[in-house]
């Protein structure tokens, strides 16, 4: 049985579902708000919620995409005895999560987030060529035109942020000196990008997309900015091997075996952007008839 | 960026950058624009409503 740590409206999930149901492979979705009890039955762990319930022991694999698993934790009056029964929860849950951890998986809950800043200086580290990059509180030393900001934290969408409303944090050129201070911003060197690369990465395995983002205004700083009349171009692209090697190499330092990697390629250089654990793949598997969705299947 | 937001403490610099778009009204939404439908055999509520793309070594 695989169990599938997920959101209830994610997309990616359900075509993985498709290709889990054409092999015969039975499989447990488990929903963002989903809330589970932890249960015995004949010295067997159950784990309970409104819409499931399955045994520890029957899960061979794992996959966590997004969300996470919760567990319904029991308060008690007194505060001593609160304390205590806390902890003993803790350990319960701790146990069925390390359990499910060290069953065959694809990503874990417990490392899915992982660290921007600490991902580029891993890379550089291990000789990827990293736009140069630091984080400062003013644009004294920023060099107007040839500098961009992101976000340090992986979510860049602002939900309401006025009436009827969101905001999207692109990656923006600073294209003005700001007065006074804010708050720690990450800024990088803007590189003239002959096309972008984003690569999917499997278990050592990896399938890459070229995107000609560069020659429209529109998606050439960021092509998140989809220009949906005239689409940017984008075919298969086969990275060099100690491209690939690097990869993996800093894969297996966070931990990860799986996710998609940003790239800029300008002349001979491919330049690192980032690491995306739990990133959308299914247009490159589409675009590329790389069957992803399949891969991933198999695997689990 | 913090007089823009109205908040008391300091924002980093991509407050100022943000991209404003649309969102959907949820008042005006009816039921045949609702685009997806509760599927038990893909164990979602969310199962899209639309038509797949058709892959290209379907048509071949």
């Amino acid at each position: 049985m695989i169990l599938i740590i997920s959101q209830n409206n994610e997309i990616t999930t359900t075509e993985v579902i498709k290709e889990l149901i054409a092999m015969g492979k039975k499989f447990h979705r488990v929903h963002e708000d989903e809330v589970f009890e932890i249960k015995v039955q004949q010295k067997r762990i159950v784990l309970q919620s409104a819409r499931s319930i399955f045994f520890l022991d029957e899960i061979t694999s794992v996959w966590y995409r997004r969300g996470g698993l919760v567990f319904k934790r029991l308060k008690y009056t007194h505060t001593a005895i609160n304390l205590n029964m806390n902890e003993t929860q803790h350990w319960l849950e701790d146990y069925v999560r390390k359990t499910l951890e060290s069953r065959k998986h694809i990503n874990k809950e417990s490392n899915a987030h992982i660290n921007k800043l600490l991902v580029l200086d891993k890379a550089k580290e291990l000789g990827f060529d990293v736009p140069d990059y630091y984080l400062a509180e003013n644009t004294c030393d920023v060099e107007i035109g040839n500098t961009v900001i992101k976000t340090i934290n992986g979510n860049v969408m602002l939900e309401e942020i006025r009436k009827n409303k969101g905001g999207f944090m692109y990656t923006s050129v600073v294209d003005e000196h700001e007065e006074g201070d804010f708050f720690i911003t990450f800024f990088q060197e803007k590189i003239e990008k002959d096309f972008e690369i984003r690569a999917f990465y499997l278990n050592g395995q990896c399938w890459s997309m070229a995107i000609f983002s560069q020659n429209d205004e529109q998606t050439k700083v960021d092509f998140r900015k989809y220009n949906k009349t005239r689409p940017n171009r984008n075919v298969p692209y086969i990275l060099p091997p100690h491209i690939e090697g690097k990869i993996q190499q800093l894969m297996n330092c966070f931990d990860l075996n799986c996710g998609s990697l940003d790239f800029i390629k300008k002349g001979d250089q491919y330049y690192f952007l980032e690491i995306n654990p739990i990133g959308q793949f299914l247009g490159m598997s589409h675009t590329c008839n790389y069957s992803l969705e399949q891969k991933i299947a198999e695997y689990l | 960026m913090k007089k823009l937001y109205k908040e008391k403490n300091k924002l980093p610099l991509t407050f100022k950058y943000i991209e404003i778009f649309k969102t959907k009204n949820v008042s005006k939404i009816h039921s045949s624009m609702v685009y997806s439908v509760p599927s038990e055999k893909y164990q979602t509520e969310y199962h899209v409503r639309e038509k797949p793309l058709k892959q290209l070594t379907r048509l071949i």
